[in-house]
């Protein structure tokens, strides 16, 4: 019961949950709708960084200056890291993450994407600045679904 | 060539083969562009979202009303044609067509691409 109030407290987490319910109730998948809030979000806070990147900087340095930024501001996570760097995709994993608990309702729920995947908001959001900077599209993964602390892939297709 | 790469050739030889085609795109349900050939300034990224979302609200609807899996939706605007097919579960096939084609045609040859995109993917 304690967990539930926590869970409406914070009420950016039932706004959250809802908008992906409301897609659920419309499509049957948590899709189109929701993907595009939370990436359209990561662009507003890409735009933070479009400033001090230049278009053609690669996904590593771009990468590296969003986790800096996370981590030095304490923005939202605890701590970010770099796992993995390979071609054009990047291991992240994630400490703390504040929608660990909507995570895990959505999980409960079903709420799902068309991958069978619990939309990581996180991911989405990080994948918004970097198809910012980037100017492409960029897609993401699970590794490790534990949520508050999860690793995702971040690639470009 | 990676996947992106080998879908923009379909959605180019598709545009050879039909003229009237002005753009078309290729997206995941959730939005995620996959490849297009659109010329334009037009926001290929909303783009994506938006016939993603056509193709989303369209299936469950015709789930809900027992009509069956999706297959595909034409609509019709003063200026020409948009047509959104879907491609296995998850993914989306989507042109712009001009007000003066042959939409029956461009249909066909839709499939043709379609079912080359889906031995891709």
């Amino acid at each position: 019961m304690a967990e539930e109030v926590d869970f409406y407290r914070e009420l950016y987490k039932l706004l959250l949950y809802g908008l992906a319910r409301a897609d659920y109730l419309l499509t049957g998948q948590v899709e189109a709708f929701f993907r595009t809030a939370i990436v359209e979000a990561g662009k507003e806070l890409g735009k933070i960084f479009i400033k001090k990147l230049q278009a053609g900087n690669d996904m590593d340095q771009i990468i590296q200056s969003i986790i800096d930024f996370f981590n030095e501001k304490k923005v939202a996570f605890e701590e970010l890291k770099v796992i993995e760097r390979k071609d054009e995709e990047v291991t992240i994993g994630i400490k703390g993450c504040p929608f660990g608990a909507l995570c895990k309702r959505f999980a409960e729920e079903g709420l799902k994407d068309p991958r069978g995947l619990v939309p990581c908001i996180g991911g989405l959001q990080i994948a918004g600045i970097l198809e910012m900077v980037l100017g492409e599209p960029i897609d993401w993964e699970y590794v490790n679904f534990s949520p508050p602390n999860c690793v995702v892939k971040l690639k470009r297709l | 060539m990676s996947v992106r790469k080998r879908l923009e050739a379909i959605l180019r030889e598709l545009h050879e083969r039909n003229p009237e085609i002005e753009g078309a795109i290729v997206s995941r349900s959730d939005g995620l562009l996959i490849a297009d050939s659109i010329h334009t300034n037009t926001n290929k990224t909303l783009m994506a979202a938006m016939v993603a979302a056509i193709f989303n609200i369209s299936r469950r609807t015709l789930r809900d009303l027992e009509k069956g899996t999706f297959k595909t939706i034409v609509l019709e605007g003063e200026h020409g044609y948009i047509v959104v097919m879907g491609i296995k579960a998850n993914l989306v096939l989507a042109t712009s067509i001009k007000k003066d084609a042959n939409i029956g045609l461009v249909l066909l040859e839709m499939q043709r691409s379609l079912e080359k995109i889906a031995e891709e993917l």
